[in-house]
């Protein structure tokens, strides 16, 4: 191509905004000409509408010269379509401002508006890129509830009502504020008050929900207190990790190890989404637990899955799964290995597998593991010197496992406080009644007036006006209310106030 | 507006929409769509927060058990005996027709002996009829302090699954299936097993696991006990799998215009339900087949576990079904409406539940599955404390009690080997911490993640909840 039509190919990323403003103007002027409810089409319009179409013609010659040089895609085809109809709506809003009525030309106009959004999206797209428009979006929505949105929309109102009055910007009782995110994090003279993570540690929460009476209840008895649902959000809130705005957040926030990923920036880097999809059409079960934390799941279609399914399923994700059940597969030590490579895994259940000693000691080195669910698998008591080296290791199930009551007592030895279910009862027979005497030989309880009380207080049922059984009769606002059969008192019950005035006179 | 004219309206409002959206709009909605979905995308509205439970195994008592011949110990009854029932303890409260009538209301102890088994606390005392379960107190919550707003057996069975007296709203197990979703594919999220019991049994209905206005697909589905678990899944013979195949697929796409063209989110429903049978037609054997059950385990769910539909081969399918992440299972116990005869009717009905309820909360235990999975015994209302009919030293009745009753939870992130809540000497009126039906629900669904509040379906012009407006979470009970 001639270089100078590229050169003029090249004008049309500046060109183009003189018809988009020509055309907005054309629009304002169309608009008052509809409100003036002028006769005919204003001069100025016809000029407007000429000029415009003559600007958006300009545009999409230049703009079909740029396209020559650009690759063939879809978004540039769109963009070349949609343009060419701008032009071309362009040209018959001009025509038809010279000739036919109002609402043809309106229409063509509208038209052209219509199609100018999609037609300059498109344009924007390819030179700003993907994502560029809603990019500050999908960010947040990646951010999720249980984060930044709550802690503005959430916690925020609720302390600023019940908390900022004394622990605020202007009164800071007891060394704390709690008004902003580092002097939330901060804590007062007795320490910090949120432990990320956990609400049952956290300072704040042991004072809100201490007795009212208690001295060192917050806030102070006298003063409105927070509902049980607004405790339960802040609750919620720190055991999600207690995360506040971007921004405000200090990068040193305390945190729990593997609670959540540290990333720097705050964003979180999400699973690959082809490598979730891959695990869904296999019918594996797959929840992202946390933003960018899965739980996988393979109980759908174990018996069908062996390691050679099974690894390169989970390869792309592998840094995601916080949580993971094999059990019942066919898988063997090899997946083991895999897992130990699983930096934030937590739970890993992989009961009734072939698992061996020799997978387990490929864990031993796993600082995140909470759970471990090694029941009906191949282990012998050599796997007890590999668990107690996980450190954060709480519970493991080891029923028939392979693991003997020795190779338990030697776990429990290297580790005190580590829960270790082995499937035994615990359970057992404190107290055992004896023979079961029967007898009415009781006194009636304190405050009891004894049988003779169910005397009803009236002579004539309230409901029929017949004489009163004294077998139907019911207790009824501390009076005895008799009736002449069993009917009435259901009549009665429907609605008691109803036959008041006829309970009065009698006696 | 009449409702046909309502759906004209909105075919045609619905068909410009697409219409419009073809020609110019096609192009930014797209876009935006493109772009905006670029993570798993979860059609589902939870869970709220981290869940303790991932799944539910219901245990229904249906007929409403006694819970003072099981739980609820009241050793001052015995010098009671056939004394009149006092005005304090029973305050005008509104009975049943069918002892409303009665000329007394004799108190009837119960005639069981109670054993204290060690749990967390200072013990829980269980009757002679459920040993087993007595020897798994440690794993159990049981909230003694029950109450409901039903006194008869459909509208409180239908408060219990509906969270509403009325029938129409969509059932527990539907609600957790619209929340979480499926966690397998190969079955259906919410499953239904029921054992005919041998006491005075109540209607069932199938409603009491319907979804109610929810969709279709998180509606219960039953199996039914014998060779034909689940009606006309296999192919009929000379029809082969791939024959079964090609015929969905175009029953599909029939479907699929028809759904084109009228909107109807029954046929999505219907579509989704044939894929689900075609897959449970290989999953649904494997499933029911106890073959790969060791000798020890089947021992332990008692003596029945090989006869189909009772109670211990139930059990044990709940515990396979638990494994392979179905999110609901719940097991129908019929037979427990015991308005006389109660003693004998009583020691066959809890013969038949007590072994195998204890072999699946210790099975679970064991294979590591109770830590996230929520197990819930419970009937629709108590007993009364007074016998209707005659009452002897070995015979009674109980009539219908909502006052107060007993219930047991194990697993799932509840404090396991506690006893919740207290009733006064006369197992009649609630004196310590009642829980009515309504916290359950906010309870059960703060387990699995849920804001009882927050988890709603728009039906008829309002947002609905499983707890209308009411409940509020038991916290105490919470591990």
């Amino acid at each position: 191509m001639n270089p100078w039509l590229e050169v003029a190919g090249r004008f049309h990323v500046v060109v183009l905004h003189l018809p988009i403003g020509m055309m907005a103007g054309l629009a304002l002027v169309e608009f008052w000409a509809a409100l003036q409810r002028v006769e005919r089409a204003p001069a100025l319009l016809r000029v407007f509408a000429v000029l415009t179409a003559v600007a958006a013609l300009v545009t999409a010659g230049s703009g079909y010269l740029l396209g020559q040089d650009r690759p063939e895609s879809s978004t540039l085809t769109l963009h070349f379509w949609l343009g060419l109809a701008v032009a071309a709506l362009a040209v018959l809003t001009a025509i038809l401002s010279f000739a036919g009525g109002h609402w043809r030309r309106r229409l063509a106009l509208l038209a052209m508006l219509a199609v100018l959004v999609p037609a300059s999206h498109f344009g924007g797209t390819m030179t700003h890129g993907e994502n560029f428009l809603f990019e500050p979006l999908s960010a947040r929505s990646a951010e999720a509830e249980g984060e930044r949105g709550t802690y503005e929309a959430r916690i925020v109102p609720i302390l600023s009502t019940h908390c900022y009055s004394c622990h605020g910007a202007t009164r800071s009782r007891g060394g704390l504020s709690l008004h902003t995110a580092e002097d939330l994090w901060k804590g007062g003279k007795s320490g910090a008050v949120i432990v990320a993570g956990d609400p049952g540690a956290s300072e704040l929460i042991r004072r809100l929900r201490l007795p009212l009476e208690h001295d060192e209840h917050m806030p102070p008895k006298e003063r409105r207190q927070p509902t049980e649902e607004q405790i339960l959000e802040i609750e919620a809130w720190i055991a999600a990790g207690a995360r506040v705005d971007r921004s405000a957040s200090p990068t040193e926030a305390p945190r729990r190890v593997g609670e959540r990923e540290p990333a720097g920036d705050g964003a979180v880097v999400r699973p690959d989404g082809a490598a979730v999809a891959a695990l869904r059409e296999r019918l594996v079960h797959v929840e992202e637990v946390e933003p960018g934390l899965l739980a996988v799941d393979f109980a759908a279609v174990a018996r069908d899955m062996g390691d050679d399914e099974v690894l390169p399923l989970l390869a792309k994700v592998a840094e995601h799964i916080g949580s993971l059940s094999l059990a019942r597969t066919r898988i063997t030590d090899t997946a083991m290995a895999a897992a130990a490579e699983m930096g934030r895994l937590r739970h890993l259940d992989v009961r009734g597998t072939a698992v061996t000693s020799a997978g387990v000691s490929a864990l031993a080195g796993h600082g995140q593991l909470r759970t471990l669910i090694l029941a009906r698998t191949k282990l012998d008591d050599s796997a007890a010197e590999s668990l107690a080296r996980m450190a954060n290791l709480e519970r493991v199930y080891l029923w028939e496992s392979g693991v003997t009551a020795a190779g338990v007592a030697e776990l429990s030895r290297l580790r005190p406080g580590l829960l270790i279910d082995v499937g035994e009862d615990v359970g057992g027979e404190l107290e055992r009644e004896g023979e079961v005497r029967l007898s009415s030989d009781a006194p009636p309880p304190e405050g009891e007036r004894g049988a003779a009380a169910l005397t009803p207080v009236n002579s004539l049922c309230p409901v029929s006006g017949a004489a009163v059984d004294p077998r139907f009769a019911v207790v009824h606002a501390g009076k005895v209310v008799g009736f002449c059969c069993p009917n009435c008192p259901r009549e009665f019950w429907a609605d008691p106030a109803k036959f008041a005035e006829k309970l009065e006179p009698t006696r | 507006m009449d409702p046909l004219e309502e759906h004209l309206l909105g075919l045609t409002r619905r068909r410009f929409f697409r219409v419009a959206a073809g020609s110019i709009a096609a192009g930014l909605g797209a876009c935006a769509l493109t772009s905006l979905g670029a993570g798993p995308v979860l059609s589902r509205p939870g869970p709220h927060f981290a869940p303790r439970a991932k799944r539910v195994i219901y245990l229904h008592m249906e007929g409403a058990p006694s819970q003072i011949d099981l739980f609820d110990y009241k050793p001052g009854l015995r010098r009671r005996f056939n004394q009149e029932l006092p005005d304090s303890i029973r305050r005008g409260q509104r009975l049943t027709t069918m002892t409303s009538g009665q000329d007394r209301f004799p108190v009837a102890p119960s005639i069981f002996r109670f054993t204290k088994y060690r749990n967390n606390q200072d013990g829980a005392w269980v009757s002679e009829l459920m040993p087993h379960t007595g020897s798994v107190a440690h794993e159990l919550c049981i909230i003694r302090s029950m109450h409901t707003d039903a006194i008869n057996h459909e509208p409180g069975i239908t408060f219990f699954q509906t969270g509403n007296q009325q029938p129409g709203r969509p059932s527990f197990g539907s609600w957790m299936s619209y929340g979480l979703g499926s966690a397998n594919a190969n079955l259906p999220t919410f499953v239904v097993l029921i054992t005919q019991g041998t006491g005075n049994m109540q209607a069932l209905s199938a409603r009491f696991w319907g979804s109610g206005f929810l969709p279709g697909e998180h509606q219960g589905v039953r199996l039914r006990s014998g060779p034909n678990t689940v009606l006309y899944l296999n192919n009929p013979e000379g029809m082969s799998r791939e024959d079964r195949r090609r015929v969905l697929d175009a029953a599909a796409r029939i479907n699929e215009e028809e759904h084109s063209r009228t909107l109807d989110p029954a046929i999505r429903a219907r579509i989704a339900q044939s894929e689900m049978a075609y897959r449970m037609q290989m999953s649904v054997p494997e499933l029911t087949d106890f073959s790969d059950e060791d000798e020890q385990t089947l021992a332990m769910y008692g003596p029945e576990v090989r006869k189909p539909g009772s109670f211990a081969a139930n059990c044990l399918l709940a515990r396979r079904l638990a494994e392979r992440g179905v999110r609901f299972i719940q097991l129908y116990m019929r037979g427990w409406d015991q308005h006389g005869n109660l003693p004998g009717e009583m020691r066959a009905q809890s013969l038949a539940v007590d072994q195998p309820q204890a072999a699946l909360i210790r099975d679970l235990r064991r294979r590591g599955l109770l830590e996230d999975t929520l197990v819930l015994w419970a009937g629709e209302f108590g007993r009364t404390v007074y016998s209707q009919g005659t009452l002897t030293a070995e015979n009674y009745g109980r009539d219908h009690h909502p006052r107060c009753f007993t219930l047991f939870m194990a697993g799932g992130g509840v404090k396991p080997g506690i006893v919740y809540g207290a009733t006064d000497d006369y197992s009649y009126n609630i004196v310590e911490d009642p829980v009515s039906v309504h916290d359950l629900h906010a309870t059960l669904l703060h387990l699995l993640g849920f804001d009882h509040e927050r988890l709603t379906y728009f039906h008829q012009g309002r947002d609905y909840r499983l707890t209308d407006v009411f409940g509020r979470v038991v916290r105490p009970i919470l591990a």
